[in-house]
C-alpha cells in the first residue's frame, strides 16, 4: 500500500529519481528503525 | 458534516472540530499534556473536542490531516542529496523518524487512532497541504467574504511563504517561495544566534528589538538576502547551513557579524540587541513588499494573515499602519496549531463544496474553544486539596478582585474556555495594574520567572483605545502592536515598552462581557481602563488549562490572588508548602 502511494505520488510529481534512494531506505529500514533521532534545540523542525 | 483536523508530530500538536462549517472546539495538546509544543499526537485534545461535540470518532465524516508527508520526505531528500556528503548527519538524523512513523503517516496515524480509541470504527483520513492549512485557517473563519492571503512560516512540505485568494467558499493559490528561501527560517536563525531557543524564542527575539540600533539592516539586504521590490527573495545559503546540517547558522554568519552565538542565559549585549532589532526591520520590510504585492495581484481590501510569522505583532502593526488594507484579519492561532482548525476548513470548503456562511465579527468565537470546567467540579477540587477559599458573587468577585489590582497585587484570572493559540486572551490571564513602575519586573522576576526585557501586553476597554493608542483598532487577538500616545507615555509604564509600543488586546461588552465589566470597573475606580495582561503561566510551561494547573502555578509563583470562575483564593490564607511534590513541577526553560 505505502509502495503503490509513493510510486503514484513519484509518477505526478516527476521525481523518479527518488525510487531508488526509498527502496534503499525500506530495505533497511530494520536497521534505521533502532537507531533513535537527536532534537536539537537549535535547529528548526525541518524534519 | 462533522470533520476533525489533525496537527502533530513537528511543533504544537493540536486537533479541532468543525460541524457544518461551525467550530465546536480546538486546543493545542501542550494544555492537556503539560509538556510545552507538544509534538506527540493529540490524543486528549481529540478527547475534548469530541467530547465538546458529543460525538465519537466513528460519528465523523472525515479526520484530516494538516499536510502531506511525501511532499515534506521529497523535500527532504532533495536536500539531502543536493548538498551531500555534507548532510550525511542530517540524513543519519532524520531517517530513524521517518522510516518509523512520518513516511507512511497514514498508517501510523490509524495505528494511534485506533490503540487509543479501540472501540470506534475510523472515518476516512485525509491529507491537506501544509500552506493551504495555513491559507484556509486564516481566511475560512475570517469575516471577509473575499480577501488577500499571505501565509509565512519556517516551513512545510516546500512552501515558506504563500500568497493566495480568498472567495466565497474558494481559496485559489497565487504564488509561493519555496524552501530553503524562508522568512521563518531567517528569524529563527537569528533568534538561536542571540541564544534563544529556536521556535520558542522568536518572541523574545522581537521583544528585544527595541533595545537595539537597527544598524545591521544594510549587511543583512547585502549579504544574507537578496529581496526584490515585490518582496520576494532568497536566502545567500553561504550562512545558512540549516539545508544540509542541524545548525541554523555557521561560522560565515559569526564572521560577518563579527560575534560568536551567544550562550543561552548568558549576558546580553548591545550587539544582540542590534541584531534583533535589524531583522526585524527587514522581516517588516519583506512582509510589507509582500503585503503591496498581494494588494496589487488581488485588488482586494482585505488580507488575511497565517503561519508563525503572523504572530509577529510588530510587523502585523506596520502592515495595519501602512493602510495597503482597509481590513486586516490574523487567525488568532496563527502557527502550526492553528492548521489543525485550517485542515478541516480546507476540506469541508475545498473538497465537499460547502458553503461559506460570514459571521461578524468572525467564526473564532474569541478564540475561546478549549476546555471549561464547571463549578461543582472546581468547588470538589479546591475542597480536596483543603485549598481556602470562598464562593462568591459575580459582582463580589469584580469588587475584590478590582481592590487587589488598586492594591498593586497580581491576580491569576480564570473563567471560562481556554484559549485556543498562544496567546492569553482573558480566560487564562495573570492580571495586574499597569500604573505601577515596578509591575513589569515584578512579573517578569517572581511570577514568570523569565528575562527582565520582556514586555507586558494592555488589555484595555474596545471604547477608550482610540483615547490612548495611535492607530487604534479593534484588536481583540492581542496581534498587532500600536503606539502610545505621548501624553501616556509615562501613565503606563507596565505596559509600555521602550520604544512607546504596546501589544494591545482590545475588549468588547459583547465578546467578553466578564472582563469587559472588571476593566470598566477598574476604570470607573481608577480612571485606568486598561490593565496588565500576560498569559497564566511560568516560564517553560504551557498555559494553564485545569484548575490543578492553575492552583499549582498560583502556589509555586508570587500571584497574590486567584479567581477560579466565582472562587476566591489569598495566598496568605492557603497552607501549601512549595516544596510539596504534588505542586511541584520540573520544567524545561523556553
Amino acid at each position: 500500500m505505502l509502495i503503490q502511494e509513493l510510486w503514484q505520488f513519484m509518477r505526478i510529481r516527476k521525481k523518479y529519481w527518488l525510487f531508488p534512494i526509498i527502496m534503499i531506505l525500506l530495505l533497511f529500514s530494520t536497521l534505521i528503525l533502532f537507531s533513535q533521532t537527536a532534537v536539537l534545540p537549535f535547529v528548526y523542525t525541518l524534519f | 458534516m462533522k470533520i476533525l483536523g489533525l496537527s502533530a508530530f513537528y511543533h504544537d500538536s493540536a486537533s479541532a472540530l468543525i460541524v457544518d462549517g461551525q467550530v465546536i472546539a480546538a486546543a493545542q495538546e501542550e494544555r492537556f499534556s503539560r509538556k510545552k509544543f507538544d509534538a506527540g499526537f493529540p490524543t486528549q485534545s481529540i478527547k475534548y473536542c469530541l467530547q465538546q461535540g458529543n460525538l465519537n470518532l466513528s460519528n465523523l465524516d472525515e479526520i484530516v490531516y494538516y499536510e502531506k508527508p511525501f511532499l515534506s520526505f521529497e523535500r527532504l531528500l532533495s536536500s539531502i542529496v543536493s548538498t551531500a556528503p555534507h548532510s550525511l548527519l542530517t540524513f543519519l538524523s532524520a531517517m530513524p523518524i521517518w522510516m518509523r512513523e512520518k513516511l507512511d503517516t497514514r498508517s501510523h496515524l490509524t495505528k494511534i487512532l485506533k490503540r487509543d480509541f479501540p472501540e470506534e470504527i475510523l472515518p476516512p483520513l485525509s491529507f491537506s497541504q501544509h500552506h493551504l492549512s495555513h491559507a484556509a485557517a486564516a481566511f475560512y473563519p475570517s469575516p471577509f467574504e473575499s480577501s488577500a492571503i499571505l501565509c509565512l512560516d519556517g516551513v512545510g512540505e516546500w512552501a515558506c511563504t504563500s500568497g493566495w485568494q480568498g472567495q466565497g467558499n474558494n481559496i485559489e493559490s497565487l504564488w509561493e517561495m519555496s524552501f530553503p528561501h524562508s522568512l521563518g527560517l531567517l528569524y529563527s536563525a537569528f533568534t538561536t544566534f542571540c541564544g534563544f531557543k529556536v521556535n520558542s524564542g522568536e518572541y523574545k527575539l522581537m521583544g528585544l528589538a527595541p533595545y537595539g540600533e537597527p544598524c545591521f539592516v544594510d549587511v543583512i539586504l547585502r549579504e544574507l538576502i537578496d529581496l526584490k521590490i515585490d518582496g520576494s527573495f532568497r536566502l545567500n545559503t553561504k550562512y545558512f547551513p540549516f539545508v544540509s546540517s542541524l545548525r541554523m547558522t555557521n561560522q560565515n554568519f559569526a564572521h560577518l557579524f563579527g560575534i560568536n552565538p551567544r550562550e543561552p542565559e548568558s549576558a546580553l549585549p548591545q550587539i544582540y540587541k542590534n541584531l534583533a532589532a535589524s531583522i526585524q526591520k527587514v522581516t517588516e520590510e519583506i512582509m510589507l513588499r509582500l503585503a503591496k504585492t498581494l494588494k496589487k495581484q488581488t485588488g482586494s481590501e482585505n488580507l488575511c494573515l497565517g503561519g508563525g510569522v503572523a504572530l509577529n505583532c510588530v510587523a502585523n502593526g506596520v502592515i495595519a499602519r501602512e493602510k495597503i488594507f482597509k481590513n486586516i484579519w490574523v487567525q488568532p492561532a496563527a502557527g502550526d496549531a492553528g492548521s489543525a482548525l485550517g485542515a478541516a476548513f480546507a476540506s469541508y470548503h475545498l473538497h465537499h463544496k460547502a458553503k461559506r456562511a460570514i459571521q461578524p465579527p468572525d467564526k473564532m468565537r474569541g478564540s475561546f474553544l478549549g476546555p471549561r470546567y464547571d463549578k461543582k467540579s472546581i468547588h470538589d477540587f479546591l475542597q480536596s486539596v483543603d485549598a481556602k477559599f470562598s464562593e462568591l458573587e459575580k459582582s463580589e468577585i469584580l469588587s475584590q478582585t478590582c481592590q487587589d489590582l488598586k492594591d498593586q497585587k497580581i491576580v491569576g484570572w480564570f473563567q471560562g474556555s481556554m484559549e485556543y493559540g498562544p496567546r492569553a486572551l482573558g480566560a487564562r490571564s495573570i492580571l495586574g495594574d499597569p500604573r505601577h513602575p515596578d509591575m513589569q519586573s515584578r512579573m517578569n522576576l517572581k511570577i514568570k520567572f523569565r528575562e527582565s526585557f520582556r514586555p507586558f501586553a494592555p488589555i484595555i476597554l474596545d471604547e477608550r483605545c482610540e483615547e490612548i493608542f495611535k492607530d487604534a483598532f479593534h484588536n481583540p487577538y492581542m496581534l498587532f502592536v500600536t503606539h502610545i500616545k505621548d501624553q501616556y507615555r509615562n501613565s503606563f509604564p507596565a505596559i509600555t515598552h521602550l520604544d512607546g509600543s504596546a501589544r494591545i488586546q482590545t475588549v468588547t461588552q459583547k465578546e467578553n462581557p466578564f472582563l469587559h465589566e472588571l476593566l470598566a470597573r477598574f476604570e470607573k475606580e481608577t480612571g485606568c481602563p486598561l490593565l496588565v495582561n500576560t498569559s497564566f503561566n511560568v516560564r517553560g510551561e504551557p498555559i494553564v488549562c485545569s484548575p490543578e494547573d492553575a492552583l499549582r502555578c498560583f502556589i509555586q509563583t508570587d500571584i497574590d490572588s486567584l479567581v477560579i470562575e466565582n472562587f476566591y483564593l489569598r495566598k496568605q490564607d492557603q497552607t501549601f508548602s512549595r516544596s510539596d511534590k504534588r505542586w511541584s513541577v520540573k520544567l524545561e526553560l523556553d
